[in-house]
């Protein structure tokens, strides 16, 4: 929808020669510019008019603070124009996320056919919104410069000022206040990134830095996490910046090298199977890996590098797409103005542990360009945990104009030792303490080792009126090994008769090659009424994942001999999905939004255990080997409303249906549908008092169709049939004061088993009954961010910064099965630290509360001692988690 | 979590969480703890052919025990309801319930149980493990001494001594020795349940003995065994020389000429019918109380 360009330009008031242009008023003609001033002739001399096409576009050039104001102008020519030019028609620059209202100078150099032929950022408040500014005057047409009423190229002076557009007419009237004045001063931009800005229902902006709006948080349970919140802890791990997202927890329980264990709003999502994770726009899940459907590996995440995160709770957005069941969080990556720079940062702390980063984001590139690097070693608290982490991730954004260009890459590897889990009897009787691991190689050969590259180039575009589009390819390849015994020494060959006793250490190998597409575009503005308008998006996403998987039985006391097969298989799977998405505005205060997202799924398994005849029984007629397909369609609706009560006040629901892969492995020929499905359904009150306070109170209800559960026991997922959950959270972002930002959520939820699995003659006592909770889950979950910075005084001309921070994560009791319950736990990390100049000197201090705190709790059969008579009551098994830890940093940025 | 932490948080939120998870956390499985008795009763026994056993001892290793929720115990037991990993030797003379230990686990319904003898077959070594209760009995698993009065007129009381290992064969590895038939077993398993009592009948494991085979009236001849017995009366067929047995208050066993007492064992057919007999649960009922 077209619209006169709001307030971009204001009088310039103390420029000397530079032509004044003043502000167009809205719905009035743009006025005539004062006294026509003499203005510097082009530095060229006239050229012929340029050949049709977009003119090129400097790149904003690199703004310095420091840098001492320019000369005084030139004196005025004595062949001035009669006339400057007259801006006619254009788009108004969008403010991007993360930004305040600024003013960006722009020099222009208007042609004698009115359109510009050079533009460069003089001054500006930050390169992309030098960008932003840039995009929109591309649009821009003027009525040319005149000289004695012929037309001459001019360069001119531009101040934009950025700010939300007006509401005209009724429009106008509806939102009232100031802004339903005809005529009057506009208000300052105050953007949100959540949605629609106050009074103009059209502004969407999206929360990737791209310049094309969209409502990225569009459901009762969708949250966007500023940055400023995700850095208010400190951090001892990257991925840890998702303990600021509601109702989520996540804990290390295996070392350095596996995957987070996650739980979010009544889901034990394990490594992510109920989690869909996004980093820049590569999808991190892993479908079918063998150590956990939907593995998701945040290893590689530096804290430093993570601009902001799109939460969605639930399912009400088109575009979530596989294993989004509790929800999907996508990291946006990026480095704001106030970090950019190269900062170097060096940590050494308890446990031996070191950590080096080095983040360059160079201040004259934009907010998504930047390269990270970071090191850990760490000796690990108690027995057998040491381990080595490295990461890379490196992002660009180039180009100019409607098109611009975003490439990635990310590159991990870690390798780390593991000490298991012990029996909680055996922690009580002294046998093991409780952060050993047991003196036995089976025991002590635990660990793991992970390595992963990924990479995805981005075109990005962005059209009038808010016309957007993108196009995608990227690729990865992950590998992965675990050694874990769980259970001591109870299994048996299931390939070697008569073989059995020799430690259940379990070897997983999981290499996943993976490709994928993904474009999307996005119509302007259509308006079909004054009262309803809208956008229409569709899209497209694909995947082919070519996976290599096995798990064997190892002996570790003889060179990991292999005395037992329980997987080997190739699986070849490809994703297809596609979306289409209804954005629509009706009348000033509803915004319905929904649209539909069709799957289909196709797995090739090749499993070469498959057929294993019985090694007891004479040879059979046929050789080992089970090779099979299966396929899967759905089709998947999602839908938001959005009703504002009031400028601070919106009423939101949501309903969606989204869905989780199934395991490869587990798949029959021919199989159709193999997908686990849920309904989420929505409701909640949100209340944003500009940018001091944004809060919601939300109520949900999720139903699964088929629930699955990690078995310590079988080293497997095990399906607990369907579940149900009923929860409500409460999320409060503030920033009272521009020293203080904190954040709040509590969560509550009630997760039960509808109908998991009846006894069998091969499992009689299963440890799950019908209306049980689902295990794993708390039922309570509360998360605190608070961070304060404070100038202590200007030694020798320069400011000593003091930052304090904190991060609060308190989760009640966890049910266990046969009745057992982890209790309430609370970890509490905190930070201090000083900045001077360049230098910042940090004490953090993790899990403060500590002591035996349990990362993870399971309740199973085990027998750890070879030479006693072995236990078969399912007993009480845990993983310590980190004792409190302090490390010391010193960071440099220059 | 520190207390001050804990105190707070508990003020706080447990009573939500247990508004949010009480009766969703409730569930049929509750840890129980158990008495576990054994007891016997049997003085004596009688054998087809009439022959009478008078037991001067029966003594059993009785342990570990595993209560199990399904109907088929062993293999589908690899999750025990509840269990006793102890052994003790139960005096099956005794018909007076004997407290061997306490039997640890979870609620719910049992369909089966496995115990063994006192002598643990392990699925990390070869050799199974020989409980104290099994060491007190020599290493075995059941000891029973006693006389045997045969239907003879005149016959002499033949002492005998049954002595067993009984434990799982290596096709049954890892293993308990006695696995209860489906259907003989059907208790329900909750706090409020005080005991579970074992009873054992070893009348039942010897009925089927056939002790003629130890009593022999024959003469040397190219196929017999070194030494024959024609009655109380030894020969040895290489020597020729004769004994009676009988004058030295003895019997005569085939292959061994007079001893002071019949012995059964492992080595003999018979021992081996006991011992099946013990395995296949014979006569032992297992009642909750």
């Amino acid at each position: 929808m077209r619209r006169w360009p709001p307030v971009l330009l204001v009088p310039l008031c103390a420029a000397g020669p530079i032509p004044a242009l003043a502000a167009p008023e809205v719905g009035a003609d743009p006025p005539v510019a004062s006294p026509p001033a003499d203005i510097p002739p082009a530095e060229d001399p006239p050229a012929p008019s340029p050949a049709p096409g977009p003119p090129a576009l400097d790149p904003p050039a690199a703004r310095d603070e420091d840098d001492a104001p320019g000369p005084p102008p030139a004196e005025p020519s004595p062949r001035a124009v009669t006339s400057p030019p007259r801006l006619l028609t254009g788009a108004r620059p969008v403010l991007p996320p993360g930004a305040t209202d600024a003013v960006v100078e722009l020099v222009v150099v208007v042609g004698v056919d009115g359109r510009i032929e050079e533009a460069t950022v003089s001054a500006g408040s930050d390169p992309e919104l030098g960008e932003a500014a840039l995009a929109a005057a591309r649009t821009w047409s003027f009525e040319p410069a005149r000289r004695n009423g012929e037309a001459v190229r001019a360069r001119v002076r531009l101040a934009v000022e950025f700010d939300p557009p007006l509401l005209e007419g009724p429009e106008a009237a509806a939102a009232g206040g100031e802004s339903a004045k005809a005529g009057a001063r506009p208000v300052a931009a105050v953007h949100d990134h959540t949605g629609p800005h106050e009074g103009d229902a059209h502004l969407e902006v999206t929360v990737h830095g791209t310049r094309a709006p969209r409502a990225e948080v569009r459901g009762p349970s969708d949250y966007f996490l500023h940055h400023e919140v995700l850095a208010a802890a400190p951090r001892l791990e990257g991925a840890d910046v998702l303990r600021s997202v509601p109702g989520l927890v996540s804990v290390r329980t295996e070392g350095l090298a596996v995957a987070h264990s996650f739980s979010l709003r009544g889901f034990d999502a394990e490594h992510g199977q109920d989690v869909a994770i996004n980093v820049g726009g590569l999808p991190i899940n892993l479908p079918s890996h063998i150590h956990g459907q939907g593995y998701a590996d945040l290893g590689f995440l530096i804290a430093e590098s993570v601009d902001h995160l799109v939460v969605k709770e639930g399912i009400a957005d088109p575009r979530q797409g596989d294993f989004s069941v509790a929800g999907s969080i996508d990291v946006g990556l990026g480095v704001d103005e106030a970090r950019r720079g190269l900062f170097i940062e060096s940590a050494f702390g308890s446990f031996d542990t070191f950590r080096q980063k080095v983040l360059w984001a160079p201040r004259e590139a934009h907010r998504e360009s930047f390269g990270a690097v970071q090191l850990t070693s760490t000796g690990g608290f108690g027995e057998n945990r040491s381990g080595q982490a490295a990461s890379a991730i490196v992002q660009h954004r180039f180009g100019h104009g409607p098109l611009t260009y975003r490439a990635l890459a990310l590159a991990h590897a870690a390798d780390a030792a593991s000490a298991g889990m012990v029996r909680k009897d055996d922690v009580e009787g002294g046998v093991v303490c409780f952060t050993c691991a047991y003196d036995l190689d089976t025991a002590r050969a635990q660990g793991a080792s992970a390595a992963r590259l990924m990479g995805g180039f981005f075109a990005d575009y962005e059209g009038p009126e808010h016309a957007s589009g993108t196009l995608g390819l990227w690729g990865g390849i992950d590998d992965f090994r675990a050694l874990s015994n769980t259970t001591g020494f109870i299994e048996v060959s299931e390939q070697l008769p008569g073989v059995s006793g020799r430690g259940d250490l379990f070897e997983q190998t999981n290499q996943t090659g993976s490709l994928g597409m993904l474009g999307r575009y996005r119509t302007q503005a259509l308006e079909v009424s004054p009262w309803l308008h809208g956008t229409v998006e569709a899209g497209v996403d694909a995947r082919l994942d070519l996976v290599g998987q096995s798990q064997s039985l190892i002996d570790a006391s003889v060179h990991n001999q292999v005395w037992d097969a329980r997987a080997r298989a190739d699986l070849r799977l490809m994703q297809l999905g596609t979306f289409l998405d209804l954005d629509w505005q009706l009348g000033t205060a509803l915004t319905l939004r929904g649209g539909v997202r069709g799957v289909a799924q196709s797995y090739l398994i090749d499993d070469q255990l498959g057929n294993l005849p019985d090694p007891s029984r004479p040879q059979g007629d046929s050789l080992p080997g089970y090779r099979r397909t299966a396929t899967g369609l759905a089709l998947l609706p999602r839908t938001s409303l959005e009703v504002r009560m009031a400028p601070a006040l919106s009423l939101l629901a949501s309903y969606g249906r989204g869905y989780r892969s199934a395991q490869a492995a587990g798949l029959d020929e021919g199989e159709s549908a193999p997908l686990s499905l849920v309904d989420s359904a929505d409701v909640g009150v949100r209340l944003r008092l500009g940018k001091k306070v944004d809060a919601k109170l939300t109520g949900h209800a999720t139903f699964v169709g088929d629930e699955i559960l990690f078995d310590p026991a079988d080293q497997e997922l095990e399906s607990l049939g369907p579940s149900t959950r009923i929860g409500a959270t409460l999320h409060a972002q503030a920033m009272p004061w521009d020293w203080l930002v904190g954040a709040l959520s509590v969560t509550a939820v009630r997760a039960t088993l509808e109908g998991p699995p009846a006894p069998t003659a091969e499992e009689p006592f299963p440890p799950f009954v019908p209306g049980q909770a689902v295990p794993g889950v708390p039922a309570l979950t509360v998360r605190l961010d608070l961070s304060a910075r404070r100038t202590l005084g200007t030694p020798f001309g320069h400011p000593l910064e003091l930052e304090l921070g904190t991060g609060l994560t308190v989760a009640s009791e966890r049910p266990l099965g046969y009745s057992e319950a982890t209790p309430e736990v609370a970890w509490l990390d905190a930070l201090l630290g000083f900045e001077y100049r360049s230098v910042k000197l940090a004490l953090s201090g993790y899990n403060l509360f500590g002591g035996t705190m349990a990362a993870r709790e399971a309740a199973f059969v085990s027998s750890w001692d070879p030479s006693a008579v072995p236990s078969r009551v399912p007993e009480r098994h845990v993983a310590a988690a980190v004792p409190p830890t302090v490390l010391l940093s010193l960071g440099l940025t220059l | 979590m520190s207390k001050t932490a804990g105190s707070a948080f508990s003020a706080l939120a447990l009573p939500l969480g247990a508004l949010l998870s009480g009766g969703c956390t409730e569930s049929a499985v509750f840890p129980i703890s158990l008495d576990l008795y054994a007891r016997g009763g049997t003085t004596e026994a009688t054998l087809a052919d009439g022959t009478r056993l008078l037991f001067d001892r029966a003594d059993l290793a009785f342990g570990p025990f595993y209560a199990c929720a399904g109907a088929q115990a062993g293999q589908t037991c690899m999750a025990a309801l509840a269990e006793w990993r102890e052994a003790a030797v139960i005096d099956l003379l005794d018909a007076d319930p004997m407290l061997v230990g306490s039997l640890d686990g979870y609620s719910g319904r049992a369909l089966s149980y496995m115990h063994d003898c006192g002598i643990v077959s392990l699925l990390t070594t070869e050799t199974p493990l020989v409980l104290g209760a099994a060491e007190e009995l020599g290493g075995r698993s059941l000891a029973l001494e006693g006389t045997a009065e045969l239907p003879l007129a005149g016959a002499p009381s033949v002492p005998f001594r049954i002595a067993l290992t009984i434990a799982s064969s290596e096709a049954d590895r890892g293993q308990p020795v006695v696995r209860s038939a489906p259907g003989a077993f059907d208790a329900e398993l909750h706090p409020e349940t005080s005991a579970l009592t074992a009873t054992f009948d070893s009348a039942a494991w010897v009925t089927g003995l056939d002790l003629g085979a130890f009593f022999q009236d024959e003469s040397c001849n190219d196929q017999s065994a070194a030494v024959v017995c024609a009655g109380t009366t030894s020969q040895d067929c290489q020597s020729g020389e004769t004994e009676d047995c009988a004058a030295a208050g003895q019997i005569c066993a085939p292959d061994r000429g007079c001893q002071d007492e019949l012995v059964i064992d492992d080595t003999s057919e018979a021992g081996r019918s006991v011992a099946q007999a013990v395995t296949l649960g014979a006569g032992l009922v297992v009642v909750v109380d």
